[in-house]
């Protein structure tokens, strides 16, 4: 490859980039017909390039197939960059969740995702509620919907949303509720002190 | 046949086009309707009663029916790629874990999308150039000359022309007596008079000095000036086409 090519290489990873990480749309990452118009036909090779550079700084594409369209249909599909490794609880105060929300988050995806992706609402906030109270559970549930993690319709059913089709691995998540050991099964002191503090007023660390 | 009977069939029809349209709505377990035997009293009502409606009412089931077959294929298809693990497992599993055990796991799976929340100095430049070839609003209103505070009527004056104008469109109503066409009563040369007409008519149909019948099978709406002004909440909404002929409403 010419110093030139490898210097138009460049460049259109930069733009590829750019657009993935900084779109301007309400939802995060881009569809293929966009990479296709900015980039020419050949996008997928400079996704391929573009992968392979963001792997080097712990980023990775993810090509999420439109649900509406066939599976390698990728002009419709949608293009993220997300984290290539997974995070550690000590990563956890700067993701802008707490402990608890993160708890929430797993035991409701975990459930609806070995129910097919969805389940009346009422049995995720029965299950929830036998570790957090009511008032916790249900302004969670709604953070983590506003966020996309989570869809509830009218009738009382929640689903799981479109960013959790993009950020969680439904078998890894499966597989990692399987070999869990069985715990103490009570509430860790911080989550009483927050409790408490619920039961006054606060919202605790719920933030948005 | 008799009608009794028709009337039976088209319960149990209606019944199963709500339970099979609950499953797809609800998204609840496609196999908890047994379709071998659904399928089979299909059969023997179509033998036994073949009413039109009767018909269409079998082949709306027969779709419904179809829909829940492909629910139970994606259900299969995502069975097997959640390693067939019960739910009643994750249940127990998340009964006993302590949250940070939860969290653990989550970790595990997720990989959260890198994104960059802050504007490019590309689109503050496309913005900033977008601003200044917007005309000034002074100018643009009132044909290039720059129209002071003092010059805008104030807002007692406009309400108090509002007021009248309200009054004047009630007179009219009140005076044609009985029911009148809507649209021939906002009718009028200019597209703007009958917004005007049409927008003061809104407040006072809101108000509950004007009564509305609307007639869905003819599609026609027939006002009348009220008798008396109800004080109870008007919570219903009429809404007008705008492209009715080109006419403003």
């Amino acid at each position: 490859m010419s110093g030139e090519e490898v210097g138009k290489l460049e460049k259109r990873l930069a733009q590829a980039a750019a657009m993935i990480l900084a779109s301007g749309h309400r939802l995060p990452g881009v569809r293929g017909w966009e990479l296709r118009r900015k980039l020419g036909k050949s996008f997928p090779k400079v996704m391929n390039a573009l992968d392979s550079r963001l792997r080097q700084i712990g980023l990775r594409l993810k090509v999420v197939p439109d649900p509406d369209a066939e599976p390698d249909d990728y002009d419709k599909a949608r293009y993220y960059i997300v984290l290539a490794d997974p995070l550690t609880l000590s990563d956890i105060p700067t993701l802008g969740y707490s402990l608890d929300e993160l708890a929430i988050l797993s035991a409701t995806l975990a459930y609806l995702l070995s129910r097919n992706g969805s389940s009346p609402e009422k049995e995720v906030v029965e299950l929830l509620e036998s570790k957090y109270p009511r008032w916790r559970v249900e302004a969670t549930l709604e953070r983590l919907a506003r966020r996309g993690y989570l869809l509830r319709s009218e009738d009382g059913v929640l689903s799981v949303g479109w960013r959790t089709f993009v950020e969680v691995d439904k078998q890894e998540l499966l597989k990692a509720f399987a070999s869990l050991a069985p715990g103490s099964g009570e509430a860790p002191p911080e989550q009483a002190a927050e409790d408490q503090a619920g039961e006054e007023g606060g919202e605790g660390a719920v933030e948005d | 046949m008799s009608s009794g009977k028709v009337r039976v069939f088209r319960e149990e029809l209606i019944r199963m086009i709500s339970i099979l349209g609950e499953i797809e709505g609800r998204r609840l377990d496609p196999f908890s309707v047994d379709v071998s035997s659904l399928l089979q009293r299909l059969r023997e009502i179509i033998e036994r009663e073949r009413d039109s409606e009767i018909v269409v009412l079998d082949a709306e089931t027969l779709y419904r029916v179809t829909v829940v077959l492909g629910l139970q294929q994606k259900w299969i298809r995502d069975r097997a790629s959640s390693l067939f693990i019960d739910a009643n497992l994750v249940y127990s599993k998340i009964l006993s874990a302590d949250p940070r055990d939860l969290v653990a796991a989550f970790l595990q799976a997720w990989r959260p999308i890198a994104r960059i929340e802050q504007i490019s100095v590309e689109l503050l430049m496309r913005g900033y150039e977008h601003f200044l070839s917007k005309p000034a609003r002074g100018l643009a209103e009132f044909g290039g000359e720059v129209a002071g505070y003092a010059q805008q009527p104030s807002y007692e004056a406009i309400e108090k022309q509002i007021s009248a104008d309200l009054r004047e469109l009630l007179a009219e109503l009140s005076s044609r007596r009985g029911w009148t066409n809507y649209w021939e009563f906002i009718g009028a040369k200019s597209a703007e008079e009958r917004a005007r007409r049409a927008y003061l008519l809104s407040y006072l149909i809101s108000r509950g000095e004007v009564e509305v019948r609307v007639d869905t099978l003819r599609r026609e709406i027939w006002i009348r000036a009220a008798d008396v002004v109800s004080d109870e909440p008007r919570t219903t909404s009429l809404v007008v086409s705008l492209g009715r002929g080109g006419e403003a409403a």
